[in-house]
């Protein structure tokens, strides 16, 4: 019994995203300090067991419920032992939080995924090319509460599992190194102040760091 | 006599300005609207201020976040500094919170948020008429002899106050602490839905900042401002009073439960206006 994650982000732009990012560099005045930011659903379903990973991530892709393929790219992981239980008991989301690649539909990452390196397929997803001395940082931000709910029923290998949605935020900036670019992703990341901090209210919201902070691959080396 | 000059903030996607400007001029105030790309000077010349409500920013990110960054609220903190009053109505008090304003224990800094509704037997958005009443402590430059429970209606999706400030959850508990808690018809604290619509910690539909001066209000007074407003079958004496009013065909020009709230700012009159 595994539990199955998915990512889900627009194809186009996302306003909410792009509505952040100027707020940060313009309102807040960091300029291009910020690069980019983006914005990803996640979801965690637990313990799926009434038919494959594979059948259940099948399912999702057909079911417009998260995904509409007109306007949404996605991937699924069979998430780490345990994952939901951590999740709702209102822990950290754990880390590593995927175990292993189901499916994608993101063309530029079928090799990544054809050669099951995860971390390819992570790093090429939460982060587009930038340029050189640019970092990538991801959040996972969920809700504090118990936030879980149950999937309706029909259209889905099975009826009343539980599930979490959490989102998933990458910062990309320029730093130092990618211990400066992780602190201070994080101080954007959290509002503390009228002038710091955006995307996670620490009231009601909790936040865990995938993993460290990335170097970005420049648009000449992805091409190379 | 010249009339208090109040300043209606409008950030976009805030849609009650129209109806908060008439209010105001119901109330006596002379209101000014003031957009986000103004120059911050001009609410020098206003003597007080209203955040109304609406969605702004589309409530991208978070209800009132994006708008809570902008310079016109850093300038309007300064004004606070100087003593004005600030209602911030809905999405008006979102920002109030999410800039710092409310509560206020040190300058800027976010303790309180507005998390989604959530109460025994209802969750998400909702619209109603409610009642609320005043902590009898509460210092609040806007509950200024307001003393009975009064209705007014709501209409919020991320309405409870919450924090994890756990210095705070104690003073609510007090229920005279609170500046605005939602409760029955009787004036008793609201425990569950209907009465409490949003799961708000301490019943609060609104708070205020700690001088007292600043009020984040969910429920929307300029929607109960005059009688005729007031639905005729809503438990209490203030649907008698409308019915009557109806009757007697004078209805058209009476005062609602909301308009003492804004009648607040007319004491500014005293105050040198700029």
């Amino acid at each position: 019994m595994s539990d199955l994650s998915f990512l889900v982000r627009g194809r186009s732009v996302d306003l909410v995203a792009m509505t952040a990012r100027r707020a940060l560099q313009t309102t807040l005045g960091l300029g291009d300090e910020v690069l980019d930011l983006m914005r990803d659903q996640l979801v965690c379903i637990a313990g799926v067991e009434d038919a494959s990973a594979a059948e259940w991530s099948a399912a999702i892709a057909s079911h417009q419920h998260w995904f509409n393929p007109n306007k949404h790219r996605f991937a699924s992981f069979v998430s780490a032992d345990g994952a939901f239980a951590a999740i709702k008991g209102n822990g950290d989301w754990p880390s590593p939080w995927l175990r292993e690649i189901v499916d994608t539909d993101r063309p530029d990452l079928v090799a990544a995924r054809e050669s099951g390196k995860l971390e390819d397929l992570l790093a090429g997803w939460m982060a587009p090319p930038s340029e050189a001395g640019a970092f990538a940082v991801s959040f996972i931000a969920y809700d504090l509460e118990d936030g879980v709910s149950r999937l309706p029923v029909g259209h889905w290998p099975g009826s009343g599992y539980e599930f979490l949605q959490a989102v998933l935020w990458t910062i990309v900036l320029r730093a130092e190194d990618a211990a400066a670019a992780r602190a201070r992703a994080e101080e954007l990341l959290v509002t503390r102040t009228r002038t710091s901090g955006m995307l996670v209210h620490p009231h009601m919201e909790g936040y865990t760091a995938v993993g460290a902070a990335r170097p970005c691959k420049t648009t000449t080396e992805v091409q190379a | 006599m010249s009339r208090v000059k109040i300043g209606v903030l409008q950030f976009p996607g805030l849609n009650c300005e129209d109806e908060t400007l008439r209010v105001l001029d119901f109330a006596g105030c002379e209101g000014k609207l003031i957009r986000w790309n103004e120059a911050a000077t001009e609410l020098a010349k206003c003597a007080g201020f209203v955040i109304p409500g609406g969605f702004s920013y589309q409530d991208r990110v978070r209800a009132g976040v994006i708008a809570s960054k902008s310079p016109l609220m850093e300038a309007l903190a300064r004004e606070v500094e100087s003593g004005k009053p600030v209602l911030g109505i809905c999405n008006g008090a979102q920002i109030l919170v999410e800039s710092g304003l409310v509560p206020g224990k040190e300058p800027g800094r976010v303790d309180v948020a507005m998390a989604r509704n959530k109460t025994v037997g209802r969750e998400g958005y909702i619209s109603a008429w409610v009642h609320v009443r005043a902590g009898s402590r509460a210092n609040c430059f806007f509950t200024h002899e307001l003393e009975e429970p009064f209705p007014i209606v709501i209409g919020h999706a991320e309405g409870r106050f919450h924090t994890r400030d756990e210095r705070l959850l104690a003073h609510l508990d007090e229920r005279e602490n609170r500046t605005l808690y939602y409760c029955t018809p009787d004036g008793d604290e609201a425990t569950e839905y209907p009465f409490l619509p949003n799961g708000s910690a301490g019943a609060l539909a609104g708070m205020h900042g700690l001088d007292g001066q600043v009020l984040a209000f969910m429920p929307h007074p300029e929607r109960a401002a005059w009688l005729w407003q007031v639905p005729e079958d809503i438990e209490g004496a203030w649907s008698v009073q409308r019915r009557a009013a109806a009757m007697a065909g004078d209805i058209a020009t009476r005062p609602g439960p909301g308009l003492a709230m804004i009648q607040q700012f007319s004491r500014l009159s005293k105050v040198e206006s700029v």
